[in-house]
């Protein structure tokens, strides 16, 4: 492991320090281009599987990711901390490991993750674009997040297995799901519970927000939402040229206020920038700690007396 | 009855207090510069700790597809 201590410490770093650098330089533009990368990025694995002329020896894994990454799955080529997290408890070993990479990048990044890096977050968008937003799920919704982080602690401890990617976990998307369109080896009784699973999440996210899952369920969105005020990317917010229009309120995939700054606002935030897309007095930026209001030179209507 | 029903207030006082207090609770930036980097410093020791002093199990234990049958597969 010694020899591959400095390659992972060096790419973990080379990751948190291009994803600061495209929000900060790119901006809201290339969100998209980020997570259709990190989506591919995650499935690499794929490379295995390929005829020769395309085969690439690609690692069962060289460490674990920052994001929801069913692991499960042939495809994938980095571990999920959630499912890691699970066999650290299981093996009764201490998550230091998992606790580097979780505050390194939680820290770093913040929710940002989800918004820009994570494969389900890619697919959770997709489906915001069709969800009718009908329903709307009470606030105390969003607290089920942090009980599905204890209970894949408490369940993991307690049935000896990894009893959430087993039965609560969203991850059919990426794992089960694939695995069965192309080996086909799994049975079709976990097939069948796995896609009813991962049904009954889309419908609600159709039927309520396509991000539902990040908002309501994601264990890893729990720990991610903890170290999110300390995070070096952040939403800023120039009050003075607010107009009060609250698109920026319509369109927050986390159904956030992005104009307050309060608890709500400073765990949840995923730093997408749709409400900087929408806001057209420019009064809401997505930068670093390290810059100020980026784009104050951009607006196109003057500030009101004040 | 009456006991019982003191307590629940006192209860209900302390656990409002509580919520007021962490509510109410100013994060200055100068707490959060520090405990940033606190955190940072953290967890890159873990990292080096969980990668030099301690073993490839992670790497066993991810490679191996065994537990991954285990839910079907």
């Amino acid at each position: 492991m010694d020899s591959a201590l400095p390659l992972l410490l060096a790419a973990y770093t080379v990751i948190i320090a291009v994803v600061i650098a495209v929000i900060r330089f790119g901006g809201v533009a290339f969100r998209l281009p980020m997570q259709i990368g990190a989506f591919a990025f995650h499935r690499l694995g794929i490379f295995r599987k390929l005829p020769d002329a395309w085969h690439a020896p690609i690692p069962r894994t060289s460490g674990i990711t920052c994001t929801l990454n069913c692991q499960a799955c042939e495809l994938a080529w980095l571990g999920c901390p959630i499912g890691m997290l699970q066999r650290y408890v299981i093996e009764s070993r201490l998550p230091i490991y998992i606790y580097g990479v979780l505050v390194a990048f939680g820290v770093a990044l913040g929710r940002a993750i989800c918004g820009w890096l994570c494969p389900f977050g890619l697919i959770m968008d997709m489906l915001n674009k069709v969800s009718i937003h009908k329903f709307h799920p009470p606030e105390w919704m969003r607290f089920i997040k942090y009980g599905y982080l204890v209970g894949v602690v408490v369940l993991a401890f307690l049935t000896g297995m990894i009893f959430y990617c087993r039965y609560l976990c969203f991850g059919a998307l990426l794992g089960v799901i694939p695995y069965w369109l192309t080996w086909q080896t799994v049975s079709a009784t976990w097939l069948v519970y796995h896609v009813g699973l991962f049904s009954a999440y889309v419908a609600f996210g159709y039927l309520t927000h396509g991000r539902a899952w990040c908002r309501y369920f994601c264990p890893l969105g729990a720990i991610l939402s903890i170290l999110n005020p300390l995070s070096l990317v952040r939403r800023n917010f120039d009050w003075k040229w607010c107009t009060h229009c609250e698109r920026c309120k319509a369109v927050c995939p986390m159904g956030l206020d992005p104009t307050k700054d309060d608890l709500k606002s400073k765990v949840d935030c995923i730093k997408c920038g749709r409400c900087v897309a929408e806001c057209k007095s420019k009064s809401l930026s997505i930068g670093t700690v390290f810059s100020g209001q980026p784009q104050a030179e951009k607006r196109t209507i003057k500030a009101p007396d004040s | 009855m009456v006991r019982f029903k003191m307590e629940g207030v006192m209860k209900s006082k302390l656990v409002g207090g509580i919520i007021a207090r962490v509510q109410g609770f100013d994060l200055t930036p100068e707490i959060v510069v520090r405990v940033r980097l606190v955190l940072l410093l953290s967890a890159i020791l873990a990292l080096i700790l969980a990668l030099k002093l301690g073993d490839d199990w992670y790497v066993r234990e991810f490679a191996n597809y065994d537990w991954a049958r285990h839910i079907g597969y």
